[in-house]
């Protein structure tokens, strides 16, 4: 009887190594799991000594290299049909630079987000606003304490934290910033893998 | 006369209308009440959320043409009220600008850049401090 073998292949796919076997870039099922840890095992690509990089790949290339070595069993592919594969030699920078990363990241968004706001209160003219508000409660006796303003100010700080952060633990849902950036992810990768099909280094069964 | 009142009518609300398409627009495109109504779990009433937006635009408009002052004498309750309206003006600004910097990708590219996803609270957290930081520099130094 001729056996099935599902794939499940992710679109996305970060190795270290340069001997890629199937387990790294798909889940494996099959009924028989002596087959299917051989599967499992088989190598699908090795990369030649680069430090760094990037391959596209068709699961046609897979399953043509899957079939030399597995007579009499069908490959079935239920994940993505084209993927890219990202190599890195090194797993990670180490904590320390990662950390000083994330700290110049924080400082550079908070100085960028402090000049941007007063560039946009310069634009829309807020300081008119809030003299016009002043007037409207007849206390512009109070506008030398800048109360309002400040109120604005905090304000800002508190809607940005409330519509935007989920304070980590209270809320398991992605935040919309995390939710564009898997978006953006996802069409990067879509760009790559046309881009390597027009160029002609995507890995497939015809190249 | 007659003529010339009902053209500056009619060239008004032309204004107006198109101003207001422009308004809504925005407010649309960029998920201002999505987010509200996803944070306050309201999702069912949307039609009130678009009413209120409405109803405060048209008290904004009003209040900035004719240069409403309703208060006279100062007193306690107005600071109030007007500190209260203040916090509120700038929850929804800062609302608007994050809103606006997500619907134009500029933070996903620049995380996707420096290869940092799982701190994104705290770089929210910095926008935050940084603009409130900002706000206080440019109304308490810059143009005092």
């Amino acid at each position: 009887m001729c056996q099935t073998v599902y794939l499940q292949i992710s679109d996305n796919i970060e190795v270290n190594k340069k001997h890629i076997y199937l387990k790294d870039i798909a889940d494996v099922y099959c009924r028989d799991t002596q087959l299917c840890k051989s599967v499992k095992e088989m190598e699908v690509y090795q990369i030649s000594n680069e430090k760094k990089a990037r391959i596209c790949m068709s699961v046609l290339y897979v399953i043509a290299a899957l079939e030399k070595s597995f007579q009499n069993v069908q490959f079935c592919n239920l994940g993505s049909t084209d993927f890219v594969i990202d190599y890195i030699e090194q797993k990670q920078h180490s904590k320390v630079i990662q950390n000083l990363c994330i700290v110049l990241a924080s400082v550079f968004i908070c100085i960028g987000s402090a000049y941007a706001i007063v560039a946009y209160n310069n634009d829309v003219n807020v300081s008119e606003i809030f003299n016009k508000l002043y007037d409207l409660f007849g206390i512009y006796a109070f506008s030398q304490y800048h109360l309002l303003e400040i109120g604005y100010a905090i304000g800002m700080l508190v809607g940005i934290l409330v519509f935007y952060n989920h304070f980590p633990g209270k809320d398991k849902d992605p935040t919309p910033l995390a939710v564009e950036m898997d978006k953006s992810n996802k069409e990067i990768t879509d760009t790559l893998l046309t881009q390597s099909e027009q160029n002609g280094t995507k890995r497939s069964v015809s190249g | 006369m007659i003529l010339s009142v009902i053209v500056q009518i009619f060239i008004g609300s032309c204004a107006g209308g198109f101003t207001a398409a422009g308004l809504f627009a925005v407010i649309n495109s960029i998920g201002v009440l999505n987010r509200i109504a996803y944070v306050t779990g309201i999702q069912n009433r949307t039609n009130l959320l678009e009413n209120m937006v409405v109803i405060g635009a048209v008290i904004g408009n009003i209040w900035w043409i004719f240069d409403i002052s309703v208060f006279r004498s100062a007193s306690q309750t107005c600071l109030i009220a007007a500190i209260i309206i203040s916090v509120f003006s700038g929850m929804y600004i800062g609302l608007f600008l994050v809103c606006l910097a997500e619907a134009m990708k500029a933070l996903p590219l620049f995380l996707r850049k420096i290869r940092i996803s799982k701190v994104i609270g705290l770089l929210i957290l910095s926008i935050a401090v940084g603009k409130c930081v900002g706000e206080l520099f440019y109304f308490l130094v810059l143009y005092k």
